[in-house]
């Protein structure tokens, strides 16, 4: 476009870049803390503890405390799940029944945790968790049906080329691991950046290449529909075959009793009592009724060994050992690989550490921009106003965005148990605290306004682990007496970040008095770099 | 040329170029990976996934060739032509031979 490729893919890698890089700051930032998704639904709800499944007896009393609510509470539901509390992600009983109510044909979704003793729903108090949190990377929030869940799709694509163009551009790309030039401005800004990203190159690429795979039905459908000419039945029902769907339409005749207690002990048997992952019955209540098992997965792609049986009999149907599609568990490897379910808690921090390095890799990119345009700008004081536009969103968004999400989990704790939509408001606080922290940068210079963010920041992260000891009996210490991780890792985790808030702000505020003393020279040398810029003009034409 | 006719001149190019990038690009995306997916050795559903999977890449080097050709035409004309070639190609694959 202008003058060689590389200079033209530089071109693209600024303006991709530059547009989407605050939506995929926003991105990175809610995606990484979904690693820890489970740990902050946890920490969320301090009033549920996790159980644990011991023996097979136990399991059927679970699976019996699940029948009976569900019997009770979505007798014609669709679908049941009863999930075991024996795997990362489902810490307690947790039940769910799909239905479809009959007058407005909506479907209808429960879902709830219940107390083995009792058989009731256990009572905690109302929250986003950390799966709001972790929802928000691909929905955005506040968005009707899956407009955000499309955008999303179509601002990844823009990462990954993104992604491309920057490695292209680079000349060494191996040298620029170790290079990092401090105390020179925008060229220890291009320095950073290039660390970052290339230190964590191959997670930048598998994240926004297999972010992609999941939008692919939505943004890529006609691929299929054109491969099979437009017959679009033909392309469901192949694709369905490939993936073992198997439809069975209810009778409509009532069933005696679901052999639950059969099915589980013959999964049991064959999967071992702790790794009985899902267990699915299909129209519980009808006469063709089936009963589907899962095991724990074992790999990337999060295949489940499966038994399909007969609702009623009891009788095994179906085992499906192994994925029989490669193409499919290619598919599958790239989502596992995403969502990083496989991942024991090492390889969960190194997730989570990649992404924070990657909403770095953004944020310094951002800032060179920003501060190669001011070197470039012929009267700094008096910017252009999209200039100044990109400072303020830089600083409103990089460092507003976290002082948010500390809101969100300190409204956890701070707001009242019986506030009516308090879920809501929690996530109303993250966004409120976001925007006020970005009304904030309008009022200041902008040269204090980094380090005043990052010390509120600072101040933000480590008042949380102090709250949570005051409005709840498992602070800090008592959680590291009960040799509760979760808990510990949480608050340790929120006083780290504030530590590194709080070096930041040195950092910035140390910036700030450094330039403060050029800038009083400065005046003397405006005109010399005005000459620099007409040379660097001419050079470009 | 003016300086400010040449700055006008680059803005149209470059809308020129996103809008060849986000439609003929976008069409030759998927009409490549249809061609592609009839050429692979595969069940047809598996390799409606493979290829489905590729284009992302086969856009990104669509985009990327869009915005670093010097000539905005031949930006144009080549992605007509190519959506022409791998259109009609895809075609033949469903077109049932006769006799």
């Amino acid at each position: 476009m202008m003058g060689t490729f590389r200079q033209s893919m530089t071109w693209l890698h600024t303006w991709t870049g530059l547009l989407f890089c605050w939506l995929l700051y926003f991105m990175f930032a809610t995606g990484s803390f979904g690693y820890f998704d489970t740990e902050i639904d946890a920490w969320m709800q301090p009033e549920i503890h996790s159980q644990h499944i011991a023996d097979s007896p136990e399991l059927l009393r679970y699976i019996d405390v699940a029948h009976s609510w569900l019997q009770q509470h979505a007798a014609d539901a669709k679908t049941w799940q009863i999930r075991a509390p024996n795997q990362r992600e489902y810490p307690q009983l947790r039940v769910i029944a799909n239905s479809r109510d009959k007058a407005s044909n909506k479907l209808e979704k429960l879902d709830e945790i219940l107390d083995v003793e009792s058989g009731q729903p256990l009572s905690t108090r109302a929250s986003g968790g950390g799966q709001t949190l972790y929802k928000m990377h691909y929905l955005l929030h506040y968005l009707p049906g899956n407009i955000g869940y499309r955008f999303v799709g179509l601002v990844t694509m823009v990462m990954f080329i993104g992604l491309i163009t920057g490695v292209v551009i680079h000349k060494k790309i191996f040298k620029d691991l170790f290079t990092f030039r401090p105390g020179k401005k925008a060229r220890s800004w291009l320095d950073l950046h290039n660390l970052l990203a290339v230190s964590s190159l191959p997670f930048q690429f598998m994240i926004t290449y297999s972010g992609l795979i999941f939008v692919f039905t939505l943004w890529m459908p006609l691929v299929g529909v054109g491969m099979y000419g437009f017959d679009i039945p033909q392309l469901r029902s192949d694709v369905n075959a490939l993936k073992r769907l198997v439809h069975i339409e209810p009778s409509g005749q009532p069933a005696p009793r679901l052999a639950l207690h059969a099915a589980v002990n013959t999964a049991t048997q064959r999967f071992g009592t702790e790794n009985i992952n899902l267990v699915l019955v299909n129209y519980p209540a009808d006469a063709n009724a089936s009963i589907v098992v899962y095991a724990n997965p074992d790999s990337i792609s999060h295949f489940r060994e499966t038994l399909r049986f007969d609702g009623v009999s009891g009788e095994l149907i179906e085992h499906i050992e192994a994925p029989t599609s490669k193409a499919l568990a290619v598919r599958d490897s790239f989502i596992g690989l995403h969502e990083g379910w496989f991942a024991g808690i090492g390889l969960r921090w190194l997730y989570f550490i990649s992404g924070l390095i990657g909403m770095g890799m953004i944020a310094t990119g951002a800032i060179y921009w920003s501060i190669k345009r001011y070197k470039k700008s012929s009267n700094p004081d008096h910017r252009h106003a999209g200039h100044r536009l990109v400072e303020h969103l830089n600083v409103g968004v990089f460092v507003g965005l976290p002082i948010g999400i500390a809101c969100y989990f300190l409204a956890n704790r701070l707001l009242p148990v019986s506030l009516s939509a308090r879920a809501d408001w929690e996530i109303h606080s993250l966004f409120l605290a976001w925007l006020a922290c970005q009304l904030y940068t309008l009022l200041r210079p902008h040269k204090s306004v980094w380090s005043e963010l990052f010390w509120l920041a600072a101040v933000a992260y480590m008042m949380i682990p102090l709250i949570n000891q005051i409005t709840t009996d498992r602070g800090l210490l008592v959680s590291i007496q009960r040799q509760d991780w979760t808990f510990v890792g949480f608050d340790l985790s929120c006083l780290f970040l504030g530590l590194v808030f709080a070096i930041g702000a040195y950092l910035a505020s140390k910036n700030r008095a450094e330039s403060h003393n050029k800038n009083s020279k400065q005046n003397t040398s405006l005109t010399a770099r005005k000459t620099d810029q007409l040379t660097n003009n001419r050079k470009l034409q | 040329m003016n300086p400010l006719q040449a700055k006008k001149n680059t803005t149209t190019e470059t809308l020129s170029r996103l809008l060849a990038a986000i439609v003929p690009g976008y069409v030759l995306t998927n009409t490549s990976a249809i061609f592609i997916g009839n050429l692979l050795p595969l069940v047809k559903a598996e390799a409606v996934f493979i290829v489905s999977m590729l284009s992302f890449v086969l856009y990104a080097v669509i985009i990327m060739w869009v915005f670093s050709d010097k000539s905005v035409k031949r930006v144009w004309l080549g992605l007509l032509l190519a959506i022409t070639l791998t259109g009609t190609g895809s075609w033949l694959f469903h077109t049932p031979v006769s006799g």
